[in-house]
C-alpha cells in the first residue's frame, strides 16, 4: 500500500476495500473506487499539478469540477494518449496513466518559467502587436517557438484504437443535473408517468448535496430519492453524462464517459457514447459555480475555491491543511471554514464585508474560528505551496498582518450554470440581488429550477423542481398532480452576497482572473486602455475565457472588471456568447462509428461479390464501390484497361451497368413530361425504342443526360448518370410535386431493382445469340436504339441497343437478384468467343475515344452548344432551360467548348486537369482551357483527351500546350475534333 | 437538431429532408417565353431575417416535397403542408 | 438457370458473435421469400384505384402512412399520399392481375421486389441496437406493432417495419444491404448475435 498521507482515516464517500493503483508522471500511486483523479493526487500530496500557459507558473487544482482551469493532464499511453483532461472530473480507474502538462523537462523543475522574466512582454495583445503588424514576417518564424513555449498538452498522430458510439433517443422529459432541485424534478415527472432521462455529468447523483457530510441526513435524503428513482421504470438516470449543447426543437447532445467499465473495444464495447436526444421538455438543474476572488497571486498552489475544499474534505476525506484562511465576500463560504474547523484545522475567515450576521459569528466563535471582516487577501505568500497571506483591509488595503497558513478558500460568489440555457439565443441576465447572471428565459417547454435561477436555499429549490417537473411531465399529457417531498436537512449557512467582486488596488503581484489562459486584472485594464471595451473584443484581445475551461470561473469576474473600468453598473451588462459544447468533448465521441470505412455508407452493385471472386479490383466512385479493372487484362490498373479496351474494340466485352440511375415514368403525361424535361424530343419516340436526352438546369446549363425507353404507350424507362441519379430523381419530383401537378405521372425510382451489364463489341450480337438461343437479335429485329423486352425462364430481360462505347453494344438489364446468375451465363454461353469482364477505366476510356460526354464534362457550368450537342434541342417545343439558355453570354465565341486533344510527343503522358495554352502564349495563369477525361487510345496509339478550350473547334488542327505545374510538365499537343473512331458511327449501327 | 412535421410521416429531424429553396417564389409556368420571369426565378433572391416559408423533400422517408414555414431568425418552425396542396391552390386562382 | 441471388449471400454465414458478456442477445438474418409490388395512383384518382384493386385484395388499401395491416396474408403499408406496397409471398406474384386491373388512366403499378433486401433483428436488445442507426422513437409505446416508417439508417433510405415485440424487419435499399448488414453486425458486437440463416 503506498502512503496517502492527505487521506483522513475515515469518512468520505469512496469504497475503501476498493484500492486503485494509477500514475502521475509514471510515479505508482494509490487512490479509492470513488476518488477522481485529482483528489486520489491531493490524497497522495501532489499539490503541483501543472504549469500556466504563458508565464509557466506553478499551479494546483484550483476546484474540483468541470470548471478546473489548472489541473489539466495527459492521460493514456501511445494510441491512447489524450491531452488537457481535467483532472477534477476524470473517475480513477485502476491502471491510469497521467501526467502533467507544460513543464520541460518537468512540471516541478520547469526551465520554461523563465517566461516569468519576460512576462511583462507577454501581456494583452503581445502576440499580434509583436508579430502581425508591420513586422508580420516575424510570426511565421517566432510561431512555432511562442506554440511550444506556451500551450498545453499534445494528441498524437496515431489511430485511437478505442471505440466509441453515437446514438439517438427520445423522451418526454429530460432533466439535467442531479443535485437537489434536478433531482426533485425528475421524481416529480417520473411519478407522474412520464419518460424521463436524468443526465448527470458526476459520477454519483447529489450536486452539491454530495458537498455536505457523508454520515449526516442531507445523505439519506439523497439516497431515499435515489432509491425511488431507480424503482420507476420510465425514469432513465444516466450517470458520467454531460449535456454538451442545447440544439433546435429541444434537441440536446450528451455525451457518456464510461471508461469505469473497461470497455473492451474488441467486444464493440464504446468508450464513450454521444446520444443526440430530443426531448418534448426539458429542466435545467444545472446548479452554479463558485467565484474566485481576485487577489496578487491567486493562482498559488493551495489556493482553491471554497467549495471544492469542502467536497475534497467531505466526499473524498482529503485533508489538504492544518492552517487554513477562508476568504469571502458571501455566507456560503462559512459552511467550508466550519467543516475545516469541526476537523480539527485552525481556521481564519477573512470577510470583505464589514459585518456577518450574528447566527455566523457565533458558530464561528463556538467552533474557535479567527473571524476578521472588513478584511481581504492583498497577497499571497510561497510558490510551489501556499505558506502564508498578507491580508488588509477592504476600505483602506493598508497591510494589517501576516498569517501563516497551508490552505486558501475562497469564494466571490456563485455564478449560476446558464450555459445551456443560452445555447438557444436567449442571453442571460444580470440580478445584483445574487449578484449573478441568470437565465434570460427558456424556450418553449423548457424550465429552470435550483440554484439554476438563483434560488440557493433548499426549500426554494425544492419548490422549484417540484413544479418544474410536474409541468414538464404535463406537456406529454401526463398527471401533473403535486407529490409530496420533505426537503433535506442542510446545515445550510445561506448566501448573503453584498458585492460582486472586491479588487485590490494596491498590485504587487498578478492578480489572475483567467487561470488557464494566464489573463490578469492588468492585462484586462490594458485592453480596456486600447479600447477593448466590447466584451466580446475583449474576450478575443486577452484571450480571457477561451480555454478547455471557456472561462468557467473567470467571464463574470472579467465582466466584472470591465464594467468597473468603464465606470457603468454591471447589471446593464451582456455575456460574450455562449456556444456548445458546455465542456470538452473528443471529436472521436462526435465521429462515433463513423471513421474508416462506415465513414459513410458504401453502395456495392449486385455483382459486387463476382468482382471480387474473378479477379476484379475495385475502386471507391461517390458511395460506389465498382469494378475498375480485371487481373485477366493485366497486373496494374495502367495495363489492364488498355488490353479491356483492346477486347471490345476487336472482341466482346462485359461491363457491370448497374450503378446508373434507373427511373420508372409511367402515366398518360409521360411523354408530355419526358419533352418537358429533356431539351430534346421524346413525345415522338416510338413504342421499343430508345434515345439519348440531355436535360437542362433552370439556368440553361446541362444538368444530366441518359437514355429513356420508351416501354409502351405510357411507360418510359429512363435512365440517369450514376453520380446524378439522386439529384435528377429529387429534381423531377420538385416538378412534379410543386409545378406540374396537373400531369398524371408517376415516377419510382428503380436503380436497386434492376441490374444492368453491356454486351459490347464487334462480336457482341454473336455472344448475346449464343446466351439467348432462339431470340432473333438481328439489326432489323433490334435496330441500333431498339429495346427488345423479352423473358428467360420467367425472368423479365430488357435488351437495349446502345453503344457507350461506339462499339456494336447492347444494354441488359435484369433485376438484381438474377444479376450475377444472367452475368455467369452471358460469360459461359459466349466462351468460345473469347467474352471477357472489362472494367470501368475501360468504360471511361472506350467513351473518350468514341467522344461521349461523360460527368467530368458535365460539371453544370456548360451549355449543350460547348458540348457540341446544340443541334439536339428542340425547336419546337418548351423545355427546362430552354429561355435562360438563350442568354447571350452562353453564346459567345470564346466560351470554353469541347474539343478534342491528341498528343503530339510519343513517350509523354497527358493528364486530366492539365492547363491548355496555345503554342505561343506564355505559360502562366488559367490559360485557355483544361483537360477533362484523358486516355490511352489502342485505336491510334496515343494519348488522347478531351477538354474545353476557349473558343473550341475554331482552333481545330492549332497546336496547343498541355501544362502541368504539380509536375513541372508541358506536353505538346493539337486540338482536334472530339470524336476519335467511327465518326459515322457504322460499327455501332453494324 | 431541427425538427420537421413531415405531415405523412410525422416528426423527423432535419437530416432526412434536403432544402429546396424559397417556396414563395413562383416558378414561370412552363413554356414562358418571358426571359426577365426566369431570370427573377433563378438568380434573384430574398434573403428575409424573420418568417419563411421553403421547400423540404423528405428524401428518405415519403419523398415528398413539403413547404416548411421557418423563422430565418430563431429556427422556430411552424406549419408543414404538402407542396402540391399548395400548388394546387395556386392553379386554382390562376384560373 | 437464373437463379435468384440475395445480395447478402456472401455475408449470410452460420454462426455469429459473443458479446461482451459472453452472449448473444441478438437473432439477425434476412426475411427471404417475399415479392414487393407498389401500386399508385395520381394525385386525383386515389378513389378509384382503391375500388380497381379492391376486389384482388380482399380489402381495403390502408389509409394512414406508418400502420401496416394485413389482409389475406399479404401486408399493405400506405407509402406515399396515393403509393403503397403489397408484400405477400414468393409464390404469389400480383404483377400481372395489378396491371390489368390498374388501367394507365388511374395507377401505375411497379414491381419492386429485388429493389430491397430485407434485414430482421430480434431480441431484447434489438432496439437498443438500432438507436444506434436510426433516428426514430422506437420506445413500443411511440412504435407500436405493426407500425411502419420510412427513414434513414444511418442515412441510407430504410423501412422498418416493427413484425414482432422485439423484432424488426429492415427493408434496405439493395445495393445498401450488404452495408447495412456488415453495419449492424458490428454494432451489435457488444451484445452479442446469433446468424439465423434462411430457409
Amino acid at each position: 500500500m503506498i502512503a496517502t498521507p492527505y487521506r483522513l482515516p475515515a469518512g468520505g464517500r469512496l469504497d475503501r476495500d476498493d484500492a486503485i493503483g494509477f500514475s502521475l508522471d509514471g510515479r505508482p500511486m494509490s487512490g479509492f473506487r470513488g476518488d477522481t483523479l485529482a483528489s486520489a493526487l491531493l490524497a497522495n500530496g501532489v499539490m503541483l499539478v501543472g504549469r500556466s500557459f504563458k508565464y509557466h507558473r506553478p499551479r494546483g487544482f484550483l476546484s474540483a469540477g468541470i470548471e478546473e482551469p489548472n489541473g489539466l493532464f495527459t492521460l493514456g499511453e501511445g494510441q491512447c494518449t489524450e491531452p488537457n483532461v481535467a483532472g477534477t472530473v476524470t473517475e480513477l480507474v485502476e491502471g491510469l496513466s497521467a501526467r502533467r502538462q507544460n513543464g520541460w523537462p518537468s512540471v516541478e523543475f520547469d526551465l520554461m518559467s523563465i517566461n516569468w522574466l519576460i512576462a511583462p512582454l507577454l501581456a494583452a495583445g503581445f502576440y499580434y502587436k509583436t508579430f502581425m503588424g508591420p513586422t508580420r514576417g516575424a510570426w511565421m518564424f517566432y510561431e512555432p517557438l511562442i506554440r511550444r513555449a506556451a500551450g498545453l498538452g499534445r494528441g498524437v498522430h496515431q489511430r485511437d484504437p478505442d471505440r466509441y458510439q453515437t446514438r439517438h433517443a427520445f423522451t418526454e422529459v429530460l432533466v439535467i443535473g442531479a443535485g437537489l432541485a434536478g433531482l426533485t424534478a425528475a421524481l416529480a415527472a417520473g411519478r407522474a408517468g412520464a419518460r424521463v432521462v436524468l443526465v448527470e455529468q458526476d459520477t454519483l447523483l447529489g450536486g452539491g448535496l454530495l458537498l455536505e457530510d457523508a454520515a449526516g441526513p442531507a445523505e439519506d435524503w439523497r439516497r431515499r430519492v435515489e432509491a425511488e428513482l431507480q424503482s420507476l421504470p420510465n425514469v432513465d438516470i444516466l450517470t458520467r453524462t454531460t449535456a454538451l449543447g442545447l440544439y433546435d426543437g429541444g434537441t440536446v447532445a450528451l455525451v457518456e464517459r464510461r471508461d469505469h467499465l473497461q470497455p473492451d473495444s474488441a467486444c464493440g464495447e464504446a468508450r464513450q457514447i454521444v446520444t443526440t436526444l430530443r426531448a418534448r421538455a426539458i429542466v435545467y438543474a444545472t446548479g452554479a459555480t463558485e467565484r474566485p476572488l481576485i487577489f496578487p497571486n491567486n493562482d498559488r498552489p493551495g489556493v482553491m475555491l471554497a467549495a471544492a475544499v469542502r467536497g475534497y474534505l467531505n466526499r473524498f476525506a482529503v485533508g489538504l491543511a492544518k492552517r487554513a484562511v477562508v476568504t469571502t465576500n458571501n455566507d456560503s463560504a462559512y459552511a467550508t471554514a466550519f467543516d475545516l474547523a469541526r476537523h480539527g484545522v485552525a481556521v481564519t475567515v477573512v470577510d470583505q464585508r464589514n459585518a456577518v450576521r450574528r447566527e455566523l459569528e457565533n458558530k464561528a466563535k463556538a467552533l474557535k474560528i479567527e473571524l476578521r471582516t472588513d478584511a481581504t487577501v492583498i497577497d499571497v505568500l510561497g510558490t510551489k505551496r501556499v505558506t502564508g497571506v498578507v491580508l488588509g483591509s477592504t476600505s483602506g488595503e493598508a497591510q494589517l498582518s501576516k498569517s501563516d497558513c497551508d490552505l486558501v478558500c475562497m469564494s466571490g460568489g456563485w455564478s449560476p450554470t446558464v450555459h445551456l440555457t443560452a445555447h438557444g439565443g436567449i442571453k442571460p441576465h444580470y440580478r445584483s440581488d445574487i449578484a449573478a447572471f441568470v437565465p434570460g428565459g427558456y424556450a418553449e417547454g423548457q424550465f429552470g429550477a435550483g440554484a439554476l435561477t438563483g434560488s440557493f436555499a433548499v426549500a426554494a429549490a425544492i419548490r422549484e423542481g417540484m413544479d418544474a417537473g410536474r409541468t414538464a411531465a404535463a406537456r406529454s399529457g401526463h398527471d401533473a398532480r403535486a407529490s409530496e417531498l420533505a426537503p433535506p436537512v442542510l446545515d445550510s449557512t445561506g448566501y448573503g452576497i453584498e458585492s460582486i467582486c472586491h479588487l485590490p488596488r494596491k498590485r504587487n503581484g498578478k492578480a489572475f482572473v483567467d487561470f488557464q489562459n494566464d489573463v490578469t486584472v492588468k492585462d484586462l485594464t490594458i485592453a480596456h486602455q486600447e479600447g477593448y471595451q466590447s466584451v466580446e473584443h475583449l474576450k478575443r484581445y486577452t484571450t480571457l475565457g477561451m480555454g478547455t475551461d471557456q472561462g468557467k470561473t473567470s467571464n463574470i469576474n472579467a465582466l466584472v472588471i470591465e464594467a468597473q473600468s468603464r465606470g457603468v453598473d454591471i447589471s446593464g451588462a451582456t455575456t460574450t456568447t455562449f456556444r456548445p459544447p458546455f465542456t470538452p468533448v473528443s471529436f472521436g465521441a462526435l465521429s462515433g462509428r463513423s471513421v474508416g470505412k462506415d465513414f459513410r455508407p458504401t453502395r456495392r452493385s449486385p455483382l459486387h461479390d463476382w468482382h471480387l471472386a474473378h479477379g476484379g479490383e475495385l475502386i471507391q466512385a461517390g458511395p460506389w464501390m465498382r469494378a475498375w479493372w480485371y487481373r485477366w487484362a493485366g497486373s496494374t490498373a495502367q495495363s489492364a484497361y488498355i488490353e479491356e479496351m483492346r477486347l471490345v474494340r476487336t472482341g466482346v466485352g462485359l461491363a457491370d451497368a448497374s450503378t446508373l440511375g434507373k427511373i420508372d415514368v409511367q402515366g398518360p403525361d409521360a411523354a408530355e413530361f419526358l419533352d418537358r424535361i429533356y431539351a430534346n424530343n421524346f413525345s415522338k419516340l416510338q413504342i421499343g425504342k430508345a434515345r439519348y436526352g440531355v436535360m437542362l438546369a433552370d439556368d440553361g446549363t446541362v444538368f444530366d443526360d441518359g437514355t429513356t425507353t420508351r416501354l409502351g404507350e405510357t411507360r418510359y424507362f429512363m435512365t440517369t448518370t450514376t453520380a446524378q441519379a439522386g439529384e435528377v430523381m429529387s429534381w423531377i419530383e420538385f416538378l412534379l410535386q410543386t409545378a406540374w401537378t396537373d400531369l398524371k405521372v408517376h415516377v419510382t425510382s428503380i436503380t436497386d431493382e434492376w441490374a444492368a451489364m453491356a454486351v459490347a463489341g464487334p462480336r457482341a450480337r454473336a455472344a448475346l445469340e449464343l446466351a439467348l438461343p432462339g431470340e432473333d437479335l438481328s439489326d432489323s429485329k433490334l435496330p441500333y436504339m431498339g429495346c427488345l423486352e423479352i423473358k428467360i425462364e420467367g425472368v423479365p430481360l430488357r435488351l437495349i441497343r446502345l453503344s457507350f462505347s461506339g462499339e456494336l453494344a447492347f444494354e441488359v438489364y435484369v433485376p438484381a437478384d438474377h444479376a450475377v446468375a444472367l452475368w455467369e451465363h452471358i460469360l459461359s454461353s459466349a466462351s468460345p468467343l473469347d467474352i471477357k469482364p472489362y472494367g470501368l477505366e475501360a468504360v471511361a476510356s472506350l467513351r473518350i475515344e468514341k467522344g461521349h460526354v461523360a460527368g467530368l464534362e458535365l460539371d453544370h457550368r456548360n451549355t449543350l452548344d460547348d458540348l457540341g450537342l446544340g443541334r439536339m434541342a428542340s425547336e419546337t417545343k418548351a423545355y427546362v432551360g430552354r429561355e435562360l439558355r438563350q442568354r447571350p453570354m452562353l453564346h459567345a465565341p470564346q466560351r470554353w467548348s469541347l474539343v478534342g486533344i491528341e498528343c503530339l510527343e510519343p513517350g509523354k503522358t497527358l493528364r486530366g486537369g492539365s492547363i491548355l495554352f496555345a503554342g505561343t502564349d506564355k505559360i502562366e495563369g488559367h490559360g485557355r482551357g483544361y483537360i477533362t477525361s484523358v486516355t490511352w487510345s489502342t485505336e491510334l496509339n496515343k494519348f488522347i483527351a478531351l477538354g474545353l478550350y476557349q473558343g473550341g473547334l475554331q482552333h481545330a488542327g492549332e497546336d496547343i500546350v498541355c501544362a502541368y505545374p504539380l509536375k513541372a510538365e508541358q506536353v505538346k499537343a493539337r486540338i482536334v475534333a472530339p470524336m476519335f473512331i467511327d465518326p459515322k458511327g457504322e460499327r455501332l449501327r453494324a | 437538431m431541427l425538427r420537421i412535421a413531415c405531415p405523412l410521416c410525422g416528426e423527423r429531424d432535419y437530416t432526412e429532408f434536403r432544402y429546396g429553396g424559397d417556396a414563395d417564389k413562383r416558378r414561370p409556368l412552363h413554356g414562358t417565353a418571358d426571359l426577365k420571369a426566369w431570370d427573377d426565378y433563378v438568380f434573384v433572391f430574398d434573403n428575409p431575417k424573420g418568417p419563411h416559408r421553403e421547400f423540404w423533400q423528405h428524401v428518405v422517408g415519403c419523398r415528398q416535397w413539403l413547404i416548411l414555414e421557418r423563422d430565418t431568425a430563431t429556427n422556430a418552425v411552424g406549419v408543414c403542408e404538402l407542396a402540391r396542396a399548395l400548388a394546387n391552390a395556386r392553379e386554382d386562382s390562376r384560373r | 438457370m437464373l437463379e435468384r441471388k440475395s445480395a447478402l449471400v456472401g455475408a449470410l454465414q452460420s454462426g455469429g458473435r459473443n458479446g461482451a458478456t459472453g452472449q448473444r442477445r441478438l437473432r439477425i438474418g434476412e426475411t427471404r421469400g417475399w415479392n414487393l409490388l407498389q401500386v399508385a395512383a395520381f394525385p386525383a384518382t386515389l378513389e378509384e384505384l382503391e375500388q380497381a384493386v379492391r376486389p384482388l385484395l380482399g380489402g381495403d388499401l390502408p389509409t394512414r402512412l406508418g400502420k401496416a395491416i394485413s389482409v389475406n396474408g399479404r401486408r399493405l403499408l400506405k407509402t406515399g399520399p396515393e403509393q403503397f406496397w403489397i408484400i405477400t409471398r414468393a409464390s404469389e406474384d400480383l404483377t400481372t392481375a395489378f396491371q390489368a386491373a390498374v388501367t394507365q388512366d388511374i395507377g401505375t403499378v411497379t414491381p419492386l421486389s429485388h429493389s430491397r433486401t430485407c434485414i430482421f433483428v430480434e431480441g431484447l436488445s434489438a432496439r437498443e441496437l438500432l438507436t444506434t442507426g436510426i433516428a426514430l422513437d422506437l420506445h413500443p409505446n411511440a412504435f407500436q406493432l405493426d407500425s411502419f416508417a420510412l427513414t434513414g439508417l444511418h442515412h441510407t433510405p430504410i423501412m422498418i417495419h416493427r413484425s414482432g415485440d422485439n423484432r424488426y424487419d429492415l427493408y434496405v435499399m439493395r445495393t445498401f444491404a450488404l452495408w447495412a448488414w456488415e453495419w449492424l453486425t458490428d454494432a451489435a458486437l457488444p451484445y452479442g448475435y446469433e446468424i439465423v440463416l434462411p430457409l
